[in-house]
């Protein structure tokens, strides 16, 4: 895992950075969050819904989703994380989570206790204004998903999902689009278009044979990175500074 | 209650033409396709592509044999 849990608020500084100025004195204050760090298995619960968190969730290393279930078994993931997001920023207005984030690989999270973090929010408001930008552009991320989940045909919508990922990776520094094994499993694929795992299959298949993707075992790599944001009709817009 | 079954052959480039229309009480309810090689462990097994009837619990996405999906009709599906 690449990440450094001695320093575990490099990514997200570096992303709020690209939100709001923050000047020496915001980075200090956020480099020296207190924080306990916990290595946590691919697969597990940081939190499920309706937990009241304590703390809130920095992604330090590895990869999360966000999803909501129904009773009969069935999810929907509603975003992908990267090392640097804050999974549950809401944590600091909203006490009881209203979904649940896993892991999707083995991650190391940086724990923060939400008191310590709502009192630098209130000292410094330029680290207010990046957190606020950051929720936003979450709500902009969701109304994007609601569009590609109701509307794109199969293809163009995983496309578009892998685009999205691939695009937001290179922004957090991780690497450009071409080359990158992406981190999620066909059925986290499936759960993040409201498609079954044999149709991804079938989707990912196409998109290979297009000569866009290649599949390695279960995970999937972007090899024409223009070809790919065609077929997904890709426009960054919507991902604002997170990925300008 | 019994299901009968049609083999057609589905209009697709994607490698999963051999299909099964099933009919229960001499009325289409779904149409089921083969898997095919692309499909690794699962290839072989019946893929419920459109089910017209409501679908209680989770469904299972494939089937080892025609059998298995009237068990599931049988137990899961109710009419709409």
């Amino acid at each position: 895992m690449v990440g450094n849990e001695k320093v575990p608020f490099e990514g997200l500084i570096r992303k709020l950075e690209r939100l709001a100025k923050l000047d020496e004195e915001d980075r200090e204050a956020l480099a020296s969050l207190r924080f306990s760090t916990e290595t946590i298995n691919e697969d597990r619960h940081l939190v499920r819904e309706g937990d009241e968190p304590s703390d809130c969730a920095v992604l330090v290393a590895g990869h999360a989703c966000r999803y909501k279930s129904l009773s009969s078994g069935g999810r929907q993931i509603v975003s992908f994380h990267l090392p640097g997001d804050m999974l549950d920023a809401e944590q600091l207005l909203l006490s009881r989570a209203d979904h649940s984030i896993q892991a999707i690989t083995d991650v190391i999270v940086a724990w923060v206790p939400t008191v310590d973090l709502k009192k630098v929010v209130r000292e410094r408001p330029a680290i207010a204004d990046a957190l606020w930008r950051d929720c936003l552009i979450d709500a902009s991320v969701f109304r994007e998903w609601v569009l590609n989940v109701g509307q794109r045909d199969p293809r163009s919508r995983i496309a578009h999902m892998l685009c999205e990922f691939a695009a937001r990776r290179q922004a957090a520094g991780l690497g450009p689009p071409e080359g990158a094994a992406l981190p999620m499993s066909q059925e986290r694929i499936a759960d993040a278009t409201g498609l079954t795992s044999v149709h991804v299959n079938r989707m990912l298949h196409a998109l290979m044979t297009q000569g866009v993707i290649a599949l390695d075992g279960r995970h999937v790599q972007i090899i024409d990175w223009n070809g790919l944001r065609t077929i997904a009709e890709f426009d960054p817009g919507y991902l604002h500074a997170v990925a300008a | 209650m019994a299901l009968s079954f049609q083999p057609v052959t589905l209009d697709t480039s994607l490698g999963d033409s051999e299909a099964m229309l099933a009919f229960r009480c001499g009325r289409l309810l779904a149409v089921l396709s083969r898997l095919g090689p692309i499909h690794g462990q699962s290839a072989g097994r019946w893929y419920v592509e459109v089910i017209f009837a409501d679908v209680s619990g989770r469904p299972s996405t494939s089937f080892s044999s025609l059998e298995e999906v009237e068990q599931w009709v049988e137990s899961d599906v109710r009419r709409l």
